[in-house]
């Protein structure tokens, strides 16, 4: 363990995190609706450009407000996806690993409950 | 190669264990906080600094076996059982990455830890976005940078345990093996 820190060190790590950011000049769709899945399954999908509260049948209530979208609510142990915030643009997603919820912004236009 | 039985010595054991130990505290201790990073998959990775210090002390597939029962462990003790394979692909990932980094020569432990992080949130997001939706890669530069952020954090607590002979012993961890 007595080994000194190399410059290989930081142009490997610069890289790694490079390749992270790649994925932010991925082309961007303007985001129309919210769709809800539990357990990779669509159980809602709302139009963004209509204030509405889903909730869901384990308690989880999300808000979709100004454009915006956010988990309010959640019964889950760690309360990350409540942390998490808004979302807004197309691709945006909250997850809630615990009661396996992802809560995605899409481009297309469909409203209504699915499943 | 290092599985096999008559490698298993006492002291092995006995230290395997403490490590253990060690790692499933910091894990307890990781959950208790009352800060916690808001993206999921990204922890600060205390438990990584045992995970590391096995790596180098003993080999990969230690290192690996080590790891995936840490995550097991963790997951039962806490009660988090729905994050475990989240926990265990990450994990996978990360030891064999930082395996790999650490035979290449041109690295330090620096590279280790904090690839070992990003790669533990890479195979996150692979779970999420089989089991739930492919659009968690949108959050990949978000987790890409904390967790490169985390790994370098989590490099300084290992090269302050590099400095005791207790923890690396200067000839290598071979006398380890020994009984
Ligand atoms: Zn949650």
């Amino acid at each position: 363990m007595r080994e000194k820190v190399k410059i290989w060190d930081f142009v490997l790590i610069a890289i790694l995190v490079a390749l992270c950011l790649s994925v932010w000049f991925l082309p961007k769709e303007q985001g129309n609706t919210v769709s809800i899945s539990v357990d990779g399954t669509v159980v809602a999908v709302k139009n963004l450009d209509q204030d509405a509260v889903v909730d869901l049948s384990d308690g989880t209530q999300v808000l979709v407000e100004n454009r915006t979208v956010r988990v309010v609510h959640s019964t889950c142990p760690d309360h990350l996806c409540e942390q998490m915030g808004k979302i807004s643009a197309c691709g945006q997603v909250i997850l809630c690993v615990p009661n396996r919820i992802s809560v995605e912004i899409r481009g297309e236009g469909v409203d209504g409950l699915v499943g | 190669m290092v599985l096999s039985v008559n490698k298993l010595s006492p002291r092995k054991i006995a230290r395997m264990g403490l490590l253990m130990a060690a790692a499933l505290i910091l894990s307890w201790v990781e959950a208790v906080l009352p800060f916690q990073i808001p993206i999921p998959g990204v922890k600060l990775g205390f438990a990584n600094i045992i995970t590391l210090v096995v790596l180098y002390q003993y080999s990969f597939p230690t290192a690996l076996l080590f790891g995936i029962l840490r995550v097991l462990l963790s997951s039962l003790f806490l009660g988090r059982l729905s994050g475990v394979l989240f926990g265990l692909c990450g994990t996978l990932l990360s030891v064999c990455g930082m395996a790999f980094l650490k035979r290449c020569r041109c690295f330090s432990s620096l590279s280790v830890s904090a690839a070992g992080a990003i790669l533990h949130g890479v195979g996150q997001l692979t779970v999420a976005s089989v089991l739930l939706t492919p659009s968690v890669w949108t959050m990949l530069p978000l987790m890409g940078i904390s967790s490169a952020f985390c790994g370098i954090i989590t490099w300084i607590p290992l090269k302050i345990l590099g400095r005791y002979e207790v923890v690396f012993p200067s000839d290598g961890g071979k006398s380890l093996n020994k009984d």
